[in-house]
């Protein structure tokens, strides 16, 4: 049918276009002196501090999401409240919000003369424009990826097999263990991995409660948007393209998690 | 071992579920809770379980009152409607999962499940997930499972309503022979009255949180208690301002009897039914066999007599038919 | 499960009642978790934005830099919207209806905006659409540009909505509608559409919302001008860098509230024309 084949058409060139573009472009700068010179480009000092503080807030921040997420999606689903829904709703918040605000109101709330900020001063602790303020703005951002990916499975797994488990004499913890980590643990991957994902790839939010110091407080994000800045385009897309290879290993790996959990349970 | 039920009650959200059921459930048999959608059955069941408390009310386990003892501290066995398999791990660590939730050593658990899942037929299946497996085996791994800890009583929730209806028979009859050989305390709900009779050894009906009469099957079917217990058990049909079952009217074609017209006729296989408008402006149905039918060559539009079927009718019927039959062969 | 009856996973002693107290104790670990990384940030944002009282926040939010740039930050999510609301349909069409080789590719392709970095995406079209752009246009600097870059990264929003409901729609209406010899388009727009039009309106409202708040991708396209090409979120940052919070803070409330209003009206308009088409 024709219709059929100008939609068709008509989709594919969008997405050329759109993204395939991008993508083409990223790669062909970065690459455009060779291998060598990208190696060279990402291994400056600066950059290499970048990733490896980027790396560490991300390691730091995943698991901490992570636990949080599970309690949470677990009070949320098997002792509804009033007070869990609230909770529902906070934790939707960073999704509506644009990365600024969240840097923002982080400001306001942890800066030395601000709120909380002054009572932490005076403990000695600096939360802002320091990695600590990164990992809290990171936290926020990533916040609800973990909570929504579990909350659907906890919901369709039903009670059934945690109830037969007591039945059968186990404890709340050991039903927790031996049931309901067992069901939701690719979800708990996936959501893990999303969460790393977006950490890394942060800016809007880190822009704000960092300072942005190179080689101290600056993620890879804020490096590559330096370089731009300062006219070193080749050492920018050298650092955009090492981001856009993670982001590709980063899908692989979701539609990795998604496939097999299909098998799994021969759905 | 025996269970009392005191006077239980139980409300969600304003709506009264169970209105001070009390209850003694027979030992060593299987007791059915019948009853419709929201009759209560299911509370119940939870309640007995120890998965729901109630709002008052006391349940009594031999002689010990466990009303507000942990699920896991009953001994019971509970087989949800859906079989709640643990989809994650094998047939055999199903099955095996209580033993060691109560640390019993493993050489002992290989023995006993290897033994019960041949007992229950699935042998063949111990490496597979439940997934791998029919309804039926499903069911039979539900059932394994919750026998494999010993339990004191057995708890079947709806257990053969997600099975087609041919696998359905075949169950209930392993399920009663089953419970036969181990003699364990076996209590089922289900709204399914043929299925109550078919396997329960002693029956509560249930009714909007109340128990509306207890007894073996057959008698509760020939001597229903009220209306709703009747109507519930089996087909009614109204006669002379009673409810009667359909099968004790019969028709006749001369004039003894209520009078009424014929008016549909559906046949279904081994039993007919014949549906007739009376002069009274009533409407009532007549279940008769096949033969019976045959023999009479009913036919919509016929005048005909309907009467309760006693000793003398039944004579009479026999007459009746070998006349007409004699007649229909005269003329063919 | 008999209507009424409640699912529980541990026995509920059904003698005491669960109230706010008894759950923020149970609870109390995760509460502050959340308490610390939004609630009390989100506090902060609010009391800062209504310092002066309400007029001092109608002041920073009409300042004449600031309205322009809600203004444009608004009509070009709009724009970016509306454009991927008709784009998406069209592609999760064509990843549910049609088939040919590479089209699990392209499956894969469309999360790419939301997985990559913001920043990647902005340097990338900066140079794609900007001066010594190899397409030979130069979009930097203009409104243009910034759509194209809201397109960029509210296109997975707009398509995954819509995706999974077409693949398990039963097209059994459609085929009676044809068999009464209505057209296929007519069939498209009386049947298949209103039930499509919820989860096109979810994935509207979250493309829109990701478009307002959006900053990495547009910040180095649109060049920043002011009064030209700056959107909210650069303004609201112009404003944290020079120390203007209480400013900063009222213009962030005011964005978040325009989001909020936006998509409560979306999906109540949605509500009202399918009428609670089921299917």
């Amino acid at each position: 049918m024709k219709s059929r084949h100008t939609l068709r058409l008509l989709v594919l060139a969008y997405i050329a276009l759109l993204i395939g573009a991008p993508l083409f472009l990223v790669f062909q700068r970065a690459f455009a002196d060779g291998w060598s010179a990208f190696v060279a480009a990402i291994t400056t000092p600066e950059t290499l501090s970048s990733i490896r503080l980027t790396v560490v807030v991300a390691f730091l921040v995943t698991p901490l999401n992570l636990v949080f997420g599970i309690a949470v999606s677990h009070a949320i689903v098997r002792h509804p409240s009033r007070f869990t829904k609230l909770m529902n709703s906070i934790i939707d918040v960073p999704l509506a919000i644009s990365p600024i605000v969240i840097g923002l109101m982080l400001e306001l709330a942890y800066a030395p003369n601000g709120w909380f900020g002054s009572q932490l001063a005076a403990v000695g602790w600096q939360v802002m424009f320091s990695w600590p303020g990164i990992a809290l703005a990171s936290a926020v951002v990533s916040l609800p990826l973990v909570v929504r990916e579990i909350v659907p499975i906890l919901t369709e797994l039903g009670t059934s097999q945690e109830a037969t488990a007591e039945t059968l004499g186990a404890s709340p913890w050991q039903v927790f263990r031996t049931i309901t980590l067992p069901n939701i643990g690719s979800a708990a991957l996936y959501g893990g991995t999303l969460t790393f994902a977006r950490v890394i790839g942060e800016y809007g939010a880190v822009l704000i409660v960092s300072g942005n110091v190179a080689l101290h407080t600056q993620t890879l994000t804020l490096n590559i948007a330096e370089n731009f800045e300062n006219y070193m385009p080749q050492q920018g897309f050298a650092g955009a393209a090492l981001l856009a290879i993670f982001s590709i290993v980063v899908m692989i790996a979701l539609a990795g998690i998604r496939r097999r959990e299909r098998n799994f349970h021969g759905h | 071992m025996d269970i009392d039920l005191q006077h239980i009650s139980k409300s969600y959200g304003g709506r009264e579920v169970l209105r001070r059921v009390t209850l003694d459930i027979p030992s060593g048999k299987i007791t059915a809770l019948l009853g419709p959608s929201g009759s209560g059955k299911s509370t119940l069941l939870r309640i007995i379980a120890g998965l729901e408390m109630p709002d008052s009310g006391e349940v009594v386990f031999g002689g010990r009152h466990i009303t507000t003892t942990p699920v896991r501290e009953r001994n019971i066995g509970f087989c949800f409607q859906d079989y709640a398999p643990f989809r994650h791990m094998s047939v055999f660590d199903n099955v095996a999962y209580g033993l060691r939730i109560r640390k019993q050593p493993e050489n002992t658990v290989v023995t006993d499940v290897t033994q019960l899942l041949s007992r229950m037929g699935l042998a063949d299946h111990a490496n597979h997930r439940p997934h791998e497996l029919s309804g039926g085996q499903r069911q039979r791994m539900s059932l394994a499972r919750a026998l494999a800890i010993k339990p004191s009583v057995l708890l079947l929730d709806e257990p053969f309503a997600a099975l087609d209806a041919q696998v359905r028979s075949d169950v209930r009859q392993f399920v009663r022979n089953l419970q036969h050989e181990l003699g364990i305390t076996t209590i089922l709900v289900t709204h399914d009255q043929s299925e109550a009779m078919e396997v329960a050894d002693y029956m509560a009906v249930l009714n909007d949180g109340v128990v509306q009469q207890v007894g073996p099957p057959s008698y509760v079917y020939d001597h229903p208690g009220n209306s709703f217990v009747k109507t519930f058990l089996g087909p009614t049909t109204e006669f002379q301002s009673a409810l009667i079952r359909p099968h004790q009217l019969t028709l006749s074609h001369s004039g003894r009897g209520d009078q009424g017209t014929i008016t549909d006729i559906v046949q279904l296989g081994f039993e007919v039914r014949v549906f007739v408008a009376m002069e009274d402006d009533s409407t009532l149905w007549v279940q008769m066999t096949h033969d019976l039918f045959h023999r009479h060559s009913y036919s919509i539009g016929d005048k005909v007599g309907v009467s309760r079927i006693t000793a003398n009718n039944l004579r009479n019927d026999t007459v009746e038919s070998a006349t007409s039959a004699s007649e229909a062969h005269n003329v063919g | 499960m008999p209507a009424g009856e409640r699912l529980s996973g541990s026995p509920r002693t059904g003698r005491h009642k669960v109230t706010m107290t008894s759950s923020l104790r149970r609870h109390s670990l995760t509460a502050t978790y959340l308490s610390l990384l939004v609630a009390i940030p989100l506090l902060a944002l609010c009391t800062h934005a209504l310092a002066g009282g309400p007029s001092q926040l109608w002041r920073s939010v009409t300042q004449p830099e600031g309205l322009r740039a809600i203004g444009l930050t608004l009509g070009c999510a709009a724009l970016a919207t509306l454009i991927n609301v008709v784009m998406g349909l069209c592609i999760a069409w064509v990843l549910t209806r049609d088939n040919f080789t590479g089209k699990a590719l392209l499956n894969s392709v469309i999360d790419l905006p939301f997985a990559l970095p913001t920043v990647v995406a902005g340097v990338t079209f900066m140079t794609l659409y900007g001066p010594m752009s190899p397409l030979h246009v130069s979009l930097a600097g203009t409104w243009m540009g910034i759509v194209i870059a809201l397109l960029f990264v509210t296109l997975p929003f707009c398509v995954r909505t819509i995706q999974p409901v077409l693949e398990t729609m039963t097209w059994t209406a459609e085929e009676a509608s044809l068999s009464l010899g209505a057209r296929s388009s007519y069939t498209f727009f009386k049947i298949t559409l209103p039930v499509l039009l919820p989860s096109v309106v979810t994935g509207a409202g979250l493309a829109f919302a990701r478009a307002v708040g959006e900053f990495g991708s547009v910040v180095f396209i649109s060049g920043n001008r002011p009064f030209h090409t700056e959107v909210a979120s650069s303004y609201i940052f112009m404003l944290t860098q020079s120390q203007n919070f209480d400013a900063a803070a009222s213009v962030s409330l005011i964005l978040m509230l325009i989001a909020l209003v936006t998509m409560t009206l979306m999906s109540f308009i949605s509500r009202r024309i399918v009428g609670g088409v089921r299917r």
